[in-house]
């Protein structure tokens, strides 16, 4: 099997990973957010696992959230209730937004786990002031991970891991030139998938993977087919491809995305210098890829780095109903988008896949507009 | 060169047959009949004394596009509405789409090309059918609504935005027994209010130009018109403008 088809093969299943890290007397904690530092729970020879949603209708979180909420929040919530991650030793959530707050008390209140956690995001970035708070806040957390492991994190072992760890994320860029040329050597829907195994995989096995990727994809015989626009992704989280799939589909070609399980994931880089803490501290302040925080200009700076690295020519945004966040930044990122000359459309989506035949209709008007 | 163009929208089916930029028959059926598309093309060519062998190429549009068997090509609404409101009034730049359950609001240039577009959320508000329901509610028919609002001497405010919620606004306004005409004025301003949001959203850019079976209905337009401060213009036939555009689209590809 090629790597491709064993990275994408890695993320129908994710859980079967979790199962065997666990089978193999790992501890696995269930974390979101691009923001967690995963080189600490690494370090401190804990799984991270990074918690999707999945595709079907809520139930049972509906007791518990009224329906206008977030429906990625009801929908991890619910497999929690219906015990689908009783696998995991516990959450790891970030301060980002009102969605993830609600969702760390609902979980300590009502589904009660060895650890619960929520690690707090200064969300004004690139302070002095802020930086001091993380690399505090970091230093909490690394302890609760060593109580819980019931072992030491040392700055050696986490050196190791931020070593580990940037290899995935350079691993990663190289795997995204192959989108740059006039023809992408790597479809959207395949780059999501393979951005997406490296976050459940272990990482020397992602790597490893990566580098047999970028192998095959020098000498693609059968690149994907490309000849529509090219397209950028960006919006609240997206964790199945079938939006992607979709843009594809009609004629978009999708070269670039800011997703949770893309891009942002993988951006930015860890200084492997100095204090270990402080240069994941520094990571995630630094780092300006989530709506939740601020200010909005860096945020808007790093994605017209993606629009000009890989030759964007449209926008898309799929925001999430009642995700306040990116809802909030759309119409003025639109705006500022369309001053630099790239056209861009708002499209408000679901969780649970539906009306997919309206927005395929827009995201076609938008393709044949550019 | 002959082209036809075909419009398969939520409600009705409507077809132009068209020699270049010249509209030599137009057709309307409701969607639901049987083979609709078939029916509305048949119905354009008996009109002009033509059989399909004369046409060379069909575009279709409209939410049940892919669905017509005879048509060599295919576009979104999107394209098409603004291609046909250009047709119509050459000084359209922001074009609004009053359809049964979608409402567009288009921005284009001066070929009809589209430079931004926002279309309502999944909801009826501010539709076609949601006209309808009104029109039931109150038991005046959609053709005489417009009309009658215009009578209008006080304001009633319906600020549902669901149409079942407005309905049972609606009847609680009979029950105090407003008039009709004030009731009908107030729910063409909350229709026009919502499509004015839209347009803001879109730029209002000069010319506006309303197209889509509801753009017949003078209240809509004159709350739209007092709303926005601007004209707005309504082509002689306004649901037939995606239809020319596919028409158009459709002799264009033909020639490329």
């Amino acid at each position: 099997m090629s790597a491709l088809e064993t990275l994408r093969k890695s993320v129908k299943d994710p859980q079967k990973i979790a199962g065997e890290a666990k089978a193999a007397g790992k501890k696995v904690l269930g974390y979101r957010c691009v923001f967690m530092p995963e080189e600490i729970l690494h370090a401190a020879g804990i799984v991270p696992f990074p918690v999707f949603g999945t595709p079907e209708a809520v139930s049972l979180s509906d007791a518990y959230f009224q329906p206008n909420l977030c429906e990625f929040i009801r929908n991890i919530f619910d497999l929690a209730l219906k015990g689908k991650l009783d696998y995991l030793d516990g959450l790891v959530l970030c301060n980002t937004c009102d969605a993830v707050r609600k969702l760390y008390d609902h979980w300590k209140a009502y589904i009660g786990s060895p650890v619960c956690y929520m690690i707090n995001n200064p969300q004004r970035q690139f302070t002095e002031a802020g930086l001091k708070y993380q690399y505090q806040e970091l230093g909490e957390f690394r302890r609760a991970m060593e109580t819980f492991a019931g072992k030491p994190v040392t700055d050696d072992a986490l050196r190791d891991s931020i070593r580990l760890h940037n290899q995935t994320r350079s691993l990663l860029k190289q795997v995204y030139d192959f989108r740059k040329p006039d023809s992408p050597l790597l479809s959207g829907e395949e780059a999501m998938d393979v951005v997406m195994a490296c976050m459940v995989l272990p990482k020397d096995r992602a790597n490893a993977l990566l580098k047999q990727l970028i192998l095959e994809l020098k000498q693609r015989a059968n690149p994907p087919p490309s000849h529509g626009p090219r397209i950028m992704v960006t919006g609240s989280i997206i964790d199945n491809p079938a939006l992607i799939r979709m843009v594809e589909e009609v004629g978009g070609t999708v070269v670039a995305d800011d997703l949770c399980t893309t891009t942002r994931y993988f951006w930015y880089s860890v200084d492997e210098g100095g204090d270990p803490l402080a240069a994941l501290a520094r990571h995630t302040t630094e780092k300006p890829v989530c709506a939740c925080m601020h200010p909005a200009e860096a945020r808007l700076e790093y994605m017209m780095d993606l629009v000009k690295e890989y030759r964007v020519e449209g926008i898309i945004y799929f925001n999430l109903m009642y995700c306040d966040p990116f809802l909030y930044e759309g119409v003025m990122f639109k705006k500022k988008f369309e001053e630099r000359g790239i056209p861009t459309i708002l499209l408000e989506t679901e969780h649970t896949p539906s009306g997919m035949g309206q927005l395929k209709t827009r995201v076609q008007a938008f393709l044949e507009m550019l | 060169m002959l082209s036809i163009g075909i419009d398969a929208g939520s409600l009705t089916t409507k077809a132009v047959l068209m020699e270049e930029s010249k509209v030599l028959s137009r057709a309307l059926v409701h969607s639901s009949t049987r083979n609709a598309a078939v029916a509305a093309i048949d119905e354009c060519l008996a009109k002009a004394g033509l059989k399909a062998g004369d046409v060379l190429a069909i575009v279709a549009t409209g939410i049940g596009r892919n669905e017509v068997a005879q048509a060599t090509g295919h576009a979104t609404e999107i394209i098409c509405d603004a291609r046909g409101a250009v047709q119509a009034l050459p000084d359209a730049r922001t074009v609004m789409d009053l359809g049964a359950e979608s409402s567009r609001l288009i921005r284009c240039d001066s070929s009809g090309r589209v430079t931004d577009f926002v279309l309502n959320d999944k909801c009826a508000a501010g539709t076609g059918v949601f006209m309808d329901a009104m029109s039931k509610a109150l038991r005046v028919p959609m053709p005489d609504m417009g009309e009658l609002s215009l009578k209008s001497t006080q304001d009633v405010n319906i600020t549902s935005m669901c149409v079942v919620f407005a309905e049972s606004e609606v009847v609680s306004q009979i029950h105090r027994k407003v008039a009709k005409e004030d009731i009908l004025s107030g729910i063409h301003k909350s229709i026009a209010t919502r499509l004015y949001g839209m347009l803001n959203r879109v730029g209002n850019e000069k010319q506006v130009v309303a197209v889509g079976g509801l753009a017949r209905n003078i209240g809509v337009i004159k709350w739209i018109r007092e709303l926005a401060g601007t004209e707005v213009l309504v082509p002689e036939y306004p649901e037939y403008a995606g239809a020319v555009g596919a028409a158009l689209i459709a002799a264009d590809r033909n020639k490329s």
